[in-house]
């Protein structure tokens, strides 16, 4: 093909979002340049390396176009963490992606600016799943919670959880041998790291906002995309922006829906969502972590209570509509 | 040039440098940062290793290589080892063949607590060469037997090729380690059938000792007490849901220390040199996993994984006739290749495959099995000639016996080995019995 | 020769204190299991301490595993090769280590500017990688060094 572009990213091949999202989003855009674009998607890291490398192995040209979290890098994009407080995102994916896509657009250039970016998405809500159902917040108390990003940890921290870090490949060996309690994913992740085997209770928070979301970036090569020849950027460009982020969060959303219905099938799992007046309390005691990153992100110049606030408003805009 | 045939003709480079006497590790690295560089240019391969190599290290489960070697390293400052071959040689000793027998058990045992089979094989060189010599064993029967005895370090869990095998394929280590209980033991009482039968047709190899008194067999067995306390407390700390294998690693090795210094004695100089023969081994190792990572991404680039499982998917050979092929090419390079960079290299080509083939199991059971497989084909290429690391290993230690009469002693073991790969192969329970009963 | 027994020392003051750090990790982790089978919660961010001392650890084996010649290689087809031969052999590809090192050091150096650079940092305790990188660009430079001293020794030691 006329141009030939390398993708790399962490999940392994056999993934939802490799087969659903990434490899459709590539034919599609192969498709419409006629032949003349050719992605080869290299998952599970293939080309080397660790998943917090991503970002800078776009931005070297060591693949072309990479797919990671920005939290993987923690400190690295602190206005995307807006996103990831607590008790800022929607319950859906779809909401989520569009929001955070238009966020990017606004607020994220100057963070992201090494890199030309493809689209930029977060995720579902995330559960707590755990060996013990959880109703209210005491439940939570000393119970050993693998957390997510950062800020989750903060906010299972602020809850009484014993937030642990531990890389995700950790996670289901830890969780047969007990060395810890739970995790908290949404349900997209759960049969990857066998959540649905090893734990019985599934915790949701009821309607919007929810506890927390991930954040994801597709992200290229400044010096690749510049050497797409013209037409053939306007094809990369038509499956940029908000188009491919609609696309990812529908397949969380979607993927999701399928993954909860599998667990609810299975005799022993108990899906279950806290109260709305116990949701009310946990976003009251999880103010605190909002208002230290407020604080935290003023030595990067940045205005953090004037970021929550755009987060929100973009997420009740893609709510209504 | 296609992507395939430049990862073939790197895979051929890399065999005749290391045939050129190229360290393993370097040539791993040279060659795969060079079709690195050939297939995706120099600016990239440059920014590439720019964090890659700190990354690559940077690895949690990786920790438990240098501690399970630490741990076996300090197990032998403290005397266990030779506790260990003192109590099984009392037992068996009298026997024809006896003392190689010791020696199996012993090096059983020590398996359980150390993961690495170089470990295992230069502890016991230096434990257990001195005693056959005494009792007029045949020098090569001898070293044959500890390059054999060696292979149970990895064989019987803790197991480093074991640990690579789960974070290479995303396994649960826990689980393998459970799997390789029965085949491990398997492999010690093959080994012995094998000493029995060897010795019953030339019994001047290994000659029977005096039969020892119980008095002194109940003491030498006394004495064995520390290296089943931190068994103990390794394997019930993992299946009694305390921690994780990986931290096992951890805890193992600082029981062992309390031990080795509170009954085996040891001081500084003794903590010194375990410290420092655990780093030249380890680095030895870690040389060879970052040549590795380095080659896998050049492999990854040709994009030989791809066309090989399209080839075999087209192939028409059933499931098991892709995994017999498969086994045999391991069992073929693994004579000729370093195990440890050989599963490094194959099994980003090979495990999709197995996954993608119809056994009849659940693909996760099929994971474990293919593990324990693979466990014993690279039992085999450590002592099967003309490059087994663990004959290499007994010949650094005893200058005097010739490389050819070490592999000569070892090929009936090998058979035996053969026999039990087909035996795990015929039936995956064997494997998978013990996860089913554990968990 | 001095200096070639200098080199060892040096070196195997490096692994030592590698190896140190495996044992620290070990007291690390048990620590943290014995913390939380007791209070339920282990020491905060023991994970990324085990990630970046195990990256330091294996740094610091390197040269050292050089320095003894312990890198595994293969000499089952060269065994009928003169001594001199073989010396000259090992202390090529001895060079060529010196500068695959060399340019891993120099690339690492580079790697660890850019971490330092955009204040990467880890999860929980949010210490920062690049320094840590930093460090073990500089032992890839001590890698190199080592390298070429066998390579030198190896015409030395020969009689
Ligand atoms: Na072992
Ligand atoms: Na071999």
């Amino acid at each position: 093909a006329e141009v030939n572009l390398k993708l790399h990213h962490f999940l392994p091949a056999a993934s939802n979002i490799h087969q659903k999202f990434l490899t459709p989003l590539v034919r599609k855009i192969e498709a419409e340049s006629n032949g003349r674009i050719k992605i080869t998607i290299f998952p599970a890291m293939q080309l080397g390396g660790a998943p917090p490398q991503l970002y800078d192995q776009a931005r070297d040209g060591v693949a072309d176009i990479i797919w990671t979290l920005p939290g993987n890098t923690p400190g690295r994009f602190p206005a995307s963490e807006a996103m990831e407080l607590p008790f800022v995102a929607d319950k859906l994916g779809i909401v989520n992606a569009k929001a955070f896509q238009e966020y990017a657009d606004t607020y994220l250039k100057d963070e992201f600016k090494e890199v030309h970016l493809i689209c930029a998405w977060a995720h579902d809500a995330g559960l707590i799943h755990a060996n013990k159902q959880v109703k209210t917040m005491e439940d939570l108390k000393g119970l050993k919670l693998r957390f997510p990003t950062r800020q989750a940890g903060e906010a299972l921290k602020a809850l009484g959880a014993s937030a642990i870090g531990m890389p995700i490949p950790q996670v289901p060996e830890s969780l047969a041998q007990k060395v810890i309690d739970g995790c908290v994913v949404p349900w997209e992740v759960v049969p990857a790291i066998k959540v649905q085997e090893l734990l019985k209770y599934h915790t949701g928070i009821p309607g919007s906002p929810t506890l927390y979301t991930a954040t994801f970036v597709l992200a290229m090569n400044k010096g690749s995309y510049d050497k797409v020849p013209a037409d053939l950027k306007k094809v990369l460009d038509a499956n940029s922006g908000m188009a491919a982020a609609t696309m990812a969060g529908k397949t969380w959303d979607d993927a999701g829906a399928a993954v909860a219905e599998m667990v609810a099938k299975r005799s022993g799992n108990v899906i279950s969502e806290i109260s709305v007046d116990e949701a009310a309390r946990w976003r009251k005691t999880t103010q605190p972590v909002i208002d230290a990153w407020v604080a935290s992100v003023k030595d990067r110049n940045l205005d953090g209570a004037k970021l929550v606030e755009a987060v929100r408003v973009l997420v009740q805009k893609y709510k209504v509509s | 040039m296609t992507g395939t045939s430049a990862a073939i003709l790197g895979f051929v480079i890399m065999l005749l440098l290391m045939a050129a006497r190229m360290p393993i590790g370097l040539s791993l690295l040279f060659v795969g940062g060079a079709g690195y560089a050939w297939l995706g240019g120099w600016p990239v391969f440059l920014n590439y290793i720019k964090t890659t190599p700190y990354h690559d290290f940077s690895n949690y489960t990786l920790s438990v290589i240098p501690l399970f070697i630490l741990m076996g390293a300090l197990a032998e400052k403290s005397g266990l080892s030779t506790a260990l071959f003192r109590a099984a040689s009392s037992l068996v000793g009298h026997r024809p063949g006896g003392l190689a027998m010791g020696l199996i058990g012993a090096c059983t045992a020590f398996g359980a607590i150390c993961g690495s089979s170089v470990a295992t094989t230069a502890t016991f060189a230096r434990a257990a060469l001195p005693e056959f010599e005494r009792y007029r064993y045949d020098a090569g029967f001898a070293t044959g037997v500890i390059a054999v005895g060696g292979t149970l370090g990895i064989l019987i869990p803790p197991s480093v090729i074991l640990v690579v095998y789960g974070i290479s394929t995303e396994q649960n280590i826990a689980k393998l380690f459970m799997a390789a209980f029965i085949p491990g033991f398997m492999a010690a009482l093959f080994y012995c059938l094998v000493i029995a039968l060897v010795v019953r047709r030339r019994p001047e190899l290994g000659p029977a000792l005096p039969r020892v008194p119980m008095k002194r067999r109940l003491r030498d067995f006394a004495a064995v007490w520390p290296a089943i306390l931190v068994a103990l407390v390794v394997l019930g700390g993992i299946y009694g849901g305390v921690f994780s294998p990986t931290e096992g690693a951890a805890v193992g090795v600082a029981a062992m220390l309390v031990v080795a210094v509170l009954v085996g004695g040891m001081r500084w100089a003794g903590l010194k040199a375990a410290l420092l023969q655990t780093a030249e081994t380890a680095g030895m190792i870690f040389l060879i996993l970052l040549g590795a990572d380095v080659f896998n991404a050049f492999l990854a680039l040709s994009q030989l994984p791809v066309a090989a499982a399209e080839w075999i998917g087209g192939s028409g050979f059933t499931p098991y006739g892709v995994m017999a092929l498969i086994l045999l090419f391991y069992i073929l390079l693994g004579a000729v290749m370093d195990e440890l960079a050989m599963i490094l290299l194959t099994l980003p080509i090979f495990f999709p495959i197995v996954q993608a083939l119809d056994f009849g199991m659940a693909p996760d059971d099929v994971a474990i099995w293919f593990g324990i497989l693979v466990l014993i084909v690279v039992g085999i290429g450590l002592t099967a000639p003309p490059i087994g690391l663990n004959v290499f290993v007994v010949s650094a230690l005893a200058r005097h016996v010739a490389l050819t009469r070490i592999y000569r002693a070892v090929l009936p073991f090998i058979a035996a080995d053969i026999v039990r790969l087909g035996l795990v192969m015929a039936f995956p329970g064997l494997a998978l019995v013990m996860v089913r009963l554990l968990s | 020769m001095g200096w070639m027994r200098t080199a060892e020392r040096l070196g195997a003051a490096l692994a030592l204190a590698g190896a140190a750090l495996s044992l620290f990790i070990a007291g690390l982790v048990t620590a943290s299991v014995g913390l939380r089978w007791a209070t339920s919660s282990g020491l905060p961010g023991d994970f990324e301490m085990v990630q970046m001392a195990v990256a330091l650890a294996i740094f610091s084996f390197l040269p050292y595993t050089q320095l003894r010649r312990g890198n595994m290689l293969v000499d089952t087809f060269t065994i009928r090769l003169p001594a001199r031969v073989l010396s000259a052999i090992d202390a090529f590809w001895d060079i060529v280590y010196a500068a695959a090192a060399a340019l891993l050091g120099w690339r690492l150096a580079v790697g660890a500017a850019d971490a330092i650079g955009s204040r990467t940092s880890t999860m929980v305790l949010g210490m920062p990688v690049g320094w840590a990188i930093m460090a073990c660009a500089a032992m890839a430079g001590l890698l190199a060094l080592a390298a070429l001293v066998t390579a030198a020794g190896r015409f030395r030691t020969e009689p």
